[in-house]
C-alpha cells in the first residue's frame, strides 16, 4: 500500500506538489496510490486530484496550472466585497460582539457562531472554481481514500475529514460527516494569519452518546504540517478515527527548511510567522526521524520525502537542468497569481526531487 | 551437623505449621541422617477431586522430606513410607515422588513454600490421573544401573513398532567413553566378523515402570511380557556367544514404554549387562549337534544353575543416552539452522569463515557435507580456525573432514583438496545436486571466474550463499543467490555494492569494504613470505559466520529468496548495525560476446523521461540521455545500473536527438568516486518515437562524439535505443568497440540485440 502525504504551504505547496504528482505519473506510480493525506495548500491540489476521477492526468495538470496562474486571492476579495456578503458579515460581526459582551457579564461562553466569515466565502470560491458542491463521499480517482487535516483550536487536536468519516479523538465522530468538500478543504487551509477559523456547531458521537460541540477549525498545518501521521502504522484504530497504515510513503514537503539570514523578522507579523515556521520545521525534523525509525524497524518498507527546502548538497545523480533550492525557496505561500516561470521552477523541483529520491530509495516500486 | 540452609528449612517448616497446624503439621522434630535433614509432615488434602486411574488419596497424607545440606540451592527429596503410590507415574522405587522434572523448575527463592505448593499441585493432578497426558512424552522406566559399565548411546531407531515382538542383532560401535548402538540386523542377515554385535529382543508388552532388581522378579515380569524362562536362557546364551572373551555380556531389550514428544508410542531400549564370567558359562549352555545325551544333560544342568543364580542375584542395566531421532527432540529444532537437517551441502573454502561455517552446518545434522580447499593447515591459523595441532601440514578440506566426522553421526563428510573453481567446472552436472552451496572463499577471483562461466551451468544452479568479512573482521556482507538465478555470486555482490554506495545508509560498512580503508590492517603473518591477511579472532569470525548463516537460511526459507545482509559486529563504543537488502534482479540480454545486465527500473526511468519530454516538448521530439554502469571485460559483462536524462547541450528535434556532452566527464568522475569505482559512463540512450529501435548513422556519430569526451571509456561504449513497432515498445542495444588499427575515434559495432520491453527478445 502506497500512501501520499501533501504538506501545507499555500500556493508554493500546490505548485511543488503538482511536480511531485507529475513525477509519480511519469513513473507509473500514480495509480498505485491508495490513500492521500493532505494539509492546507496540499489539500487544495490533493482534493482536486482525488475528486476528479474522470480527468486524465494531463487535464488535471492543465487545470492546476490555470488555477495557480489565476490565483485565489482576487476571487476571495471579490467574494468578500459582494454587497450581500458585506452586510451579512458586518451584521454577524456586530451581533457576535454583542453576544460576547453579554456572555462576559453573565460569565458564560458566547453562544453565537462567527458566521459567515472570509473563510466561509473561501468555501464559496472553492466550490465555484474547483469542487462544484461535491461532498466528501463523492467518487474519487481509483477509489483512493483521502484524509483532509485541519486543527481544532478549542481542544488543540487534529480534526480530520475523510471520505469515510470525520472528527477528532476528543469530540468523537461527526454524525453528519458527509459535508461539502470545499468546507473541509477551506478548514484545512484557513491559515490563521490570513483567514479566520471555521466556526461550527456539529453533532458528534462518542462512546455511544450523541453530543453537540462547537468546533473552531483552522489550518491543519498548525497541528501536523506534513499530514503523515494518519499513514503511519501502529496507530490504534480504537483511539484514532483515521488510520491508514501504509507500506510505502511518499511525503511531499513544501517547507522552506532553514532560512538564510537575509530577512530581519522584528515586526509582529514576520516575527510570529517566523516563529511558527521554526516550530513547523522542528516538528518536521522529528517526523523525519520517526519515519527513519519506522523504516529501520521494518514497520514500513520504505519512504521518500521530496522536500522543497532540502539542502541540495546531499543529493546525487541530479539532472543537468536541476532546479536548486535557492531558485524557489523564497516563493511566498499566498495564493497570488503565479507566473509560468514560477510554476515551472516550483513544479520542476518537486518533480526532480521526487524522481531522484525514488530512483535512489524506492527502486523496488519501479 | 545442621547447615544454615537446613536451619532455614526448619524455620520455614515451623512457619508453615504455625499458620494452620490442621492444614500442615510437622509430625516430629526434624532429625539428621548423614548429610540430610529428615522431617515428617502431614498435609490435609480434604475433599479432592478423584478420577478413574488417579492416585487414591486420603484426607490427610504423610510425607518424609529429605532436605539436602545445600538447601535451598538444591531441592529437597520427598518420599512416603507406604507403598500405596507404587507404580504411579513419577513415583519411583515405590516410595519416592518426583515433583520436578528438572532442576530448572526449582526456584531456590521460593524455598519450602514453593515446594509444598508444587506438592499440592502434583497431588491434585495425580488424583485426576493427569500426570502423563496421553499427548505428552512419557517418563522412561527406572532400573538399577551398573556404574562400572560405559553408557550406551542409542542412535538407531527401534527395529519394530511398539507392541510387536522382534529378535535380532544390535550393531554396536565401541568408543572410548561409550558404546553406540548404530543399527539393527535380522538374524538371517550376514554380518562381518569384525562387527561388534549384541543379541536384541523386543517384547510386545511393557514391564513395570521400575524394573525388578532381583533376577527372579525380573523373570516373572518377563514371563508376563511374553518371554518364558527357556527363551530367556536361550537369548542370554546367544548374547554370550556374540560377546568377546573377557567382556561383559549385553542383551538389548526393547519395551513399549516410551512416547515421543507428540505423544505417539515408542520403544524404550534397555541394555541388560552380565559379567564376563557368567557370560563365559552361558556360552556353554547352548547345545551342539554333536553333543552326546550326557553332555546335553550337563548343559541343561548348567543352564538351570545359572538361572538359579540369576534368580537371587541383582540384575543390572547399562546407562542409556538416547540419540534416536524418533525420541530425541533436536535442540536446534525450529531454528534457521535446522533447515540443514538431511541436506547435502557444499562448502567452498575451509579457511576462517569456511571452517566455522562447516562446523555450524555439521552440527545441524546434514546428510552430506563436501568440503573444497586446496591449501594446507599452518600453525598460525589455529588462532582463528577450528583445526587441531595434529592437523598441521594436512590439506584443509581433509583436516576439516576429520574434525567434522568426529562431530556428526550419519553424515557423510567428503573432502576435496581442490581449487574451488576447478572443482565446480570439473563436473558441471554435480553443481545442481547440492541443496545449498556456501562460498567462504572470500576470493574475488573465484567469484568473477564463476560469473564468467555461469552460463555453462545452463540455469541449473543450487541455492548459493556467500559471505565475506572486512580487513578488521568487524563487518560482514552476505548474499543469497536463489537456485537457477541468471547471475551468480559476483553479480549479487555488485548489486549489493550498488545499493550500499548509492543509499549510503551504512557508511561504516561501505567504507570498510570499498574505500581505500578496505585494506587497512591487512598484514603478513610471516613477514616477507606470506600472503597478507585480515586481523580477526575466532570470536569475530564465529560471530560473523553464525549471524550471516542464520539470516541466509531464513532468507532461503522465505517466499522470495535472494538478497543481501550487511552487518557490523557490536564492539566497545560502537552501535550494532545491520540491514537486509533486496538486490536488483537484472534483466540479461546477450549482445555479441557480452552479457548485458540491465537494472529493471532503467526502462521505467526512460519512460519517465519520455513522458516529461512529451510534456515539455512534443510527442514527436526525440529525447535521450546517458547510461551508467559497470563494464567488465574479464567476465564479458556490462551492467547498466542507472539512466539519466539529456546533458544540457543536447539537441531535441522531431525525428532527431543528439546527445550532448557537457558535464558528462564530470558526472562520470563523480559517480565513479561515489560508487567506489562501480558505476561510470557506459553509453547513451535515446528514443525513436513510433519507429523501430535500430541504429542510424546519426546515432553512430553522436556516440563517437560522446565517447571521445569521456576519455576513460573511449575504447568501448553501448547504445540503447527505445522505439516501437506495431504499438509494441522495443529496445535495441548496440555495443561498440574502437578499431585499433584505424583512427582513434572510429568505432565498430561488435554486437547488437533487439527485444521488446515486455520481456521477449525479438
Amino acid at each position: 500500500m502506497i500512501g501520499l502525504a501533501l504538506s501545507g504551504g499555500g500556493s508554493r505547496a500546490a505548485a511543488f506538489h503538482l511536480g511531485c504528482l507529475r513525477a509519480l505519473d511519469d513513473l507509473g506510480l500514480i495509480d498505485r496510490i491508495q490513500v492521500i493525506s493532505t494539509i492546507s495548500g496540499g489539500s487544495i491540489i490533493g482534493a482536486y486530484f482525488a475528486y476528479s476521477p474522470h480527468k486524465s492526468f494531463s487535464d488535471f495538470d492543465s487545470d492546476m496550472c490555470m488555477l495557480l496562474k489565476k490565483g485565489l486571492q482576487k476571487d476571495i476579495v471579490l467574494e468578500v466585497l459582494k454587497p450581500k456578503n458585506l452586510i451579512r458579515s458586518s451584521m454577524n460581526g456586530l451581533v457576535e460582539k454583542f453576544d460576547r459582551f453579554v456572555s462576559s457579564i453573565l460569565k458564560k461562553d458566547p453562544s453565537l457562531l462567527r458566521y459567515p466569515t472570509r473563510t466561509d466565502m473561501f468555501i464559496d470560491v472553492l466550490n465555484r472554481e474547483l469542487f462544484a458542491g461535491l461532498k466528501v463521499s463523492a467518487k474519487r480517482r481509483n477509489d483512493m481514500d483521502i484524509v483532509i487535516g485541519a486543527c481544532e483550536l478549542r481542544t488543540g487536536t487534529a480534526f480530520r475529514f475523510s471520505n469515510r468519516r470525520a472528527g477528532d479523538w476528543k469530540h468523537g465522530e461527526l454524525i453528519d460527516w458527509d459535508i461539502d468538500l470545499a468546507c473541509a478543504v477551506a478548514a484545512s487551509a484557513a491559515y490563521p494569519f490570513l483567514l479566520p477559523a471555521l466556526d461550527r456547531r456539529w453533532r458528534f458521537q462518542k462512546n455511544g452518546q450523541n453530543t453537540f460541540h462547537r468546533v473552531i477549525l483552522t489550518d491543519g498545518g498548525v497541528y501536523d504540517n506534513l499530514g503523515v501521521q494518519v499513514l503511519e502504522p501502529s496507530r490504534d484504530p480504537d483511539i484514532s478515527l483515521h488510520t491508514f497504515p501504509c507500506e510505502y510513503l511518499v511525503v511531499c514537503n513544501a517547507g522552506r527548511g532553514q532560512d538564510d539570514v537575509s530577512s530581519i523578522p522584528v515586526d509582529f507579523v514576520p516575527r510570529v510567522a517566523r516563529s511558527l515556521e521554526i516550530a513547523h520545521r522542528r516538528v518536521q525534523e522529528s517526523t523525519m526521524r520517526r519515519l527513519h525509525h519506522l523504516r529501520e524497524t521494518g514497520q514500513i518498507k520504505g519512504f521518500v520525502m521530496p522536500y522543497l527546502g532540502q539542502q541540495d548538497i546531499k543529493l546525487i545523480n541530479l539532472p543537468s537542468d536541476f532546479i536548486t533550492r535557492s531558485d524557489v525557496v523564497n516563493y511566498p505561500t499566498d495564493f497570488a497569481p503565479m507566473s509560468d516561470e514560477w510554476i515551472r521552477k516550483l513544479a520542476g523541483r518537486g518533480e526532480q526531487l521526487t524522481k531522484n529520491l525514488i530512483y535512489r530509495y524506492l527502486t523496488e516500486l519501479l | 551437623m545442621t547447615t544454615a540452609g537446613q536451619q532455614r528449612a526448619i524455620q520455614e517448616l515451623e512457619r508453615l505449621s504455625s499458620i494452620d497446624p490442621n492444614e500442615f503439621e510437622l509430625i516430629d522434630e526434624p532429625r539428621q541422617y548423614e548429610n540430610w535433614l529428615l522431617a515428617t509432615v502431614s498435609i490435609r488434602l480434604g475433599l479432592i477431586e478423584q478420577r478413574a486411574g488417579g492416585l487414591d488419596l486420603r484426607e490427610r497424607e504423610q510425607f518424609i522430606l529429605w532436605i539436602p545440606s545445600d538447601f535451598p540451592f538444591n531441592r529437597p527429596h520427598l518420599t512416603v513410607s507406604h507403598e500405596r503410590f507404587a507404580g504411579f507415574p513419577h513415583v519411583t522405587w515405590k516410595h519416592s515422588i518426583c515433583l520436578y522434572q528438572s532442576s530448572i523448575e526449582w526456584n531456590p527463592s521460593d524455598g519450602l513454600y514453593g515446594f509444598f505448593d508444587r506438592l499440592r499441585l502434583w497431588l491434585t493432578r495425580a488424583a485426576i490421573n493427569d500426570m502423563d497426558p496421553i499427548e505428552g512424552p512419557l517418563e522412561p522406566p527406572h532400573y538399577n544401573l551398573d556404574s562400572n559399565q560405559k553408557p550406551f548411546v542409542i542412535r538407531a531407531n527401534a527395529p519394530c513398532p511398539p507392541g510387536e515382538s522382534w529378535y535380532g542383532l544390535a550393531v554396536l560401535r565401541k568408543n572410548q567413553n561409550y558404546t553406540e548402538l548404530v543399527n539393527w540386523m535380522n538374524l538371517s542377515e550376514e554380518w562381518q566378523t569384525q562387527e561388534h554385535l549384541a543379541f536384541a529382543v523386543v517384547l510386545p508388552n511393557p514391564l513395570p515402570m521400575e524394573f525388578p532388581t532381583k533376577g527372579g522378579n525380573l523373570f516373572r515380569e518377563l514371563e508376563k511380557a511374553g518371554m518364558d524362562r527357556k527363551e530367556i536362557l536361550r537369548d542370554l546364551a546367544l548374547a554370550a556367544l556374540l560377546t568377546p572373551e573377557g567382556e561383559p555380556l549385553y542383551l538389548v531389550v526393547g519395551l513399549p514404554m516410551r512416547r515421543a514428544s507428540d505423544g505417539s508410542p515408542r520403544q524404550h531400549i534397555a541394555v541388560w549387562t552380565v559379567s564376563s564370567e557368567t557370560a563365559g558359562y552361558l556360552k556353554k549352555v547352548l547345545p551342539d549337534e554333536s553333543d552326546s545325551q550326557e553332555l546335553l544333560n550337563i548343559r541343561k544342568d548348567l543352564g538351570d544353575a545359572i538361572m538359579a543364580i540369576f534368580e537371587l542375584s541383582n540384575i543390572t542395566w547399562c546407562k542409556i543416552l538416547e540419540d534416536r531421532a524418533e525420541i530425541v527432540v533436536r535442540r536446534d529444532n525450529g531454528t534457521p539452522m535446522s533447515w540443514f537437517n538431511g541436506k547435502k551441502v557444499l562448502i567452498l573454502g575451509c579457511g576462517a569463515l569456511g571452517s566455522w561455517t562447516a562446523e555450524i552446518v555439521a552440527r545441524a545434522n546434514p546428510r552430506q557435507i563436501e568440503l573444497v580447499d586446496d591449501s594446507l593447515v599452518k600453525p598460525g591459523i589455529l588462532a582463528r580456525q577450528n583445526f587441531e595441532s595434529r592437523h598441521v601440514g594436512l590439506n584443509k578440506s581433509i583436516a576439516l573432514a576429520d574434525r567434522l566426522s568426529a562431530i556428526t553421526f550419519g553424515c557423510s563428510v567428503v573432502p576435496h583438496p581442490d581449487e574451488a573453481h576447478k572443482f565446480l567446472l570439473n563436473d558441471i552436472a554435480r553443481f545442481q545436486e547440492y541443496d545449498v552451496v556456501i562460498d567462504c572463499t572470500a576470493s574475488n577471483i573465484f567469484q568473477s571466474k564463476l560469473e564468467r562461466d555461469w552460463t555453462k551451468f545452463d540455469s541449473r544452479t543450487p541455492d548459493l550463499i556467500s559471505l565475506i568479512i572486512d580487513s578488521q573482521a568487524k563487518h560482514t556482507l552476505c548474499v543469497v543467490v536463489p537456485k537457477n538465478a541468471p547471475g551468480g555470486i559476483w553479480n549479487a555482490y555488485l548489486g549489493l555494492k550498488l545499493r550500499l554506495t548509492s543509499e549510503n545508509g551504512l557508511p561504516n560498512i561501505t567504507s570498510a569494504f570499498y574505500s581505500t580503508r578496505a585494506t587497512d590492517g591487512m598484514f603478513q603473518p610471516e613477514p616477507g613470505c606470506s600472503d597478507p591477511t585480515f586481523v580477526g579472532s575466532t570470536a569475530d569470525i564465529f560471530s560473523s559466520a553464525s549471524n550471516a548463516l542464520n539470516w541466509a537460511i531464513s532468507n532461503l526459507q522465505g517466499k522470495n529468496p535472494g538478497g543481501a545482509l550487511a552487518l557490523s559486529t557490536p564492539v566497545h563504543n560502537s552501535k550494532y548495525a545491520s540491514e537486509v537488502m533486496e538486490l536488483p534482479r537484472f534483466r540479461e540480454v546477450q549482445v555479441g560476446n557480452y552479457r548485458v545486465r540491465i537494472s529493471p527500473h532503467i526502462f521505467t526511468q526512460a519512460k519517465a523521461w519520455i513522458k516529461q519530454n512529451h510534456r515539455s516538448r512534443s510527442q514527436q521530439h526525440e529525447t535521450g540521455g546517458l547510461l551508467w554502469g559497470f563494464w567488465d571485460d574479464a567476465i564479458g559483462g556490462i551492467w547498466i545500473f542507472d539512466l539519466s536524462g539529456p546533458p544540457s547541450d543536447s539537441r531535441h528535434d522531431p525525428g532527431h536527438f543528439i546527445c550532448g556532452v557537457r558535464g558528462t566527464l564530470e558526472e562520470h568522475n563523480r559517480r565513479f568516486d561515489q560508487s567506489f569505482g562501480l558505476c561510470g559512463f557506459v553509453g547513451h540512450w535515446h528514443t525513436h518515437p513510433n519507429l523501430p529501435s535500430y541504429q542510424s548513422s546519426v546515432d553512430m556519430s553522436s556516440m563517437i562524439n560522446l565517447v571521445s569526451t569521456v576519455g576513460q571509456n573511449q575504447k568501448r561504449s553501448l547504445m540503447m535505443i527505445l522505439g516501437s513497432v506495431h504499438e509494441m515498445d522495443t529496445a535495441g542495444i548496440y555495443v561498440y568497440e574502437s578499431q585499433p588499427l584505424r583512427r582513434k575515434h572510429e568505432m565498430i559495432t561488435v554486437g547488437s540485440a533487439q527485444f521488446d520491453l515486455d520481456g521477449d527478445r525479438t
